[in-house]
């Protein structure tokens, strides 16, 4: 990917999911985001290589698109778009409750960038998919768009907490303030992860398709 | 094209995202969130006393 294709994705499909979340929190300051998008890329960059080299011994090797997604999430972490630090002094200053997921702003801005670039591949093998007319390959990708990625359900007391929460959680305990890095992330595992999102929504729509009652 | 899923539908599929939380009581959770598994001794006597009870799964 070349860096103005990943600078025009920030600009469009991430910048103003960033935007949004600071609407439920007017008080908090996101960093600098053009020096930001320039550090990310170069850290998926660096990623990229490093995976390369430790799955395929090789530089040549294209990753699949979970790896791929991991990586640009691994990027998000290490390059956060809030300091901790600042989001929480923030949260203090301010003194009243506010919704849960801004605690984990970086790591949602890192899950939903990394689930954002996976879609795109994923459209990418429905315009390719062959023996399916156009109005199936139209609805194939509207749901991506609309649907992807659908939330597994998992919870420790049913209805009070899903994967979302738990996802961020866990991100947030791989980076922690002051000792930013990837050392603790781990590109295999969410690359699993990212890879079971992908055939639960594949698993779901199928079922959509046959008429099942799902949401 | 329809909508394009954003922070709202992330936020609808999973409520607790939105529960209301002060920041003392996240970190809280921050501080406590590695202390919270049971020591083995505990697991294994919460498991002895359902294995002797005699119950199977």
């Amino acid at each position: 990917m070349k860096r103005e294709l990943f600078d025009e994705i920030f600009d469009r499909e991430i910048a103003p999911f960033i935007e949004e979340m600071l609407e439920y929190a007017p008080f908090i300051e996101k960093r600098n985001l053009a020096p930001c998008k320039r550090e990310i890329f170069n850290e998926y960059s660096k990623l990229r290589v490093i995976y390369r080299r430790q799955v395929y011994n090789s530089d040549a090797e294209i990753l699949d698109r979970h790896k791929v997604a991991s990586c640009m999430c691994g990027a998000f972490l290490t390059v956060p778009v809030f300091h901790k630090g600042h989001l929480l002094e923030a949260m203090k200053q301010h003194g009243e409750p506010v919704e849960s997921f801004l605690y984990y702003a970086s790591e949602f801005a890192a899950f939903y960038a990394a689930n954002k670039f996976l879609s795109f591949y994923m459209l990418c093998e429905v315009d390719n998919a062959r023996g399916i007319d156009s109005e199936e390959r139209r609805l194939r990708k509207e749901r991506i768009v609309e649907r992807f990625p659908m939330m597994p359900p998992a919870s420790k007391v049913k209805g009070m907490r899903g994967t979302w929460s738990g996802i961020l959680f866990n991100l947030s305990q791989i980076r922690g303030e002051e000792r930013l890095g990837i050392e603790h992330y781990d590109l295999y595992a969410y690359a699993t992860i990212f890879f079971m999102l992908e055939a639960y929504f594949n698993q779901k729509t199928v079922l959509m398709e046959k008429g099942h009652g799902f949401k | 094209m329809g909508k394009v899923k954003g922070l709202k539908d992330y936020l609808k599929d999973d409520a607790s995202l939105c529960r209301k939380v002060t920041y003392e009581n996240f970190m809280q959770k921050e501080i406590t969130s590695n202390n919270q598994d049971y020591k083995m001794e505990d697991a294994y006597q919460s498991y002895r006393k359902v294995a002797e009870q005699g119950y199977r799964t």
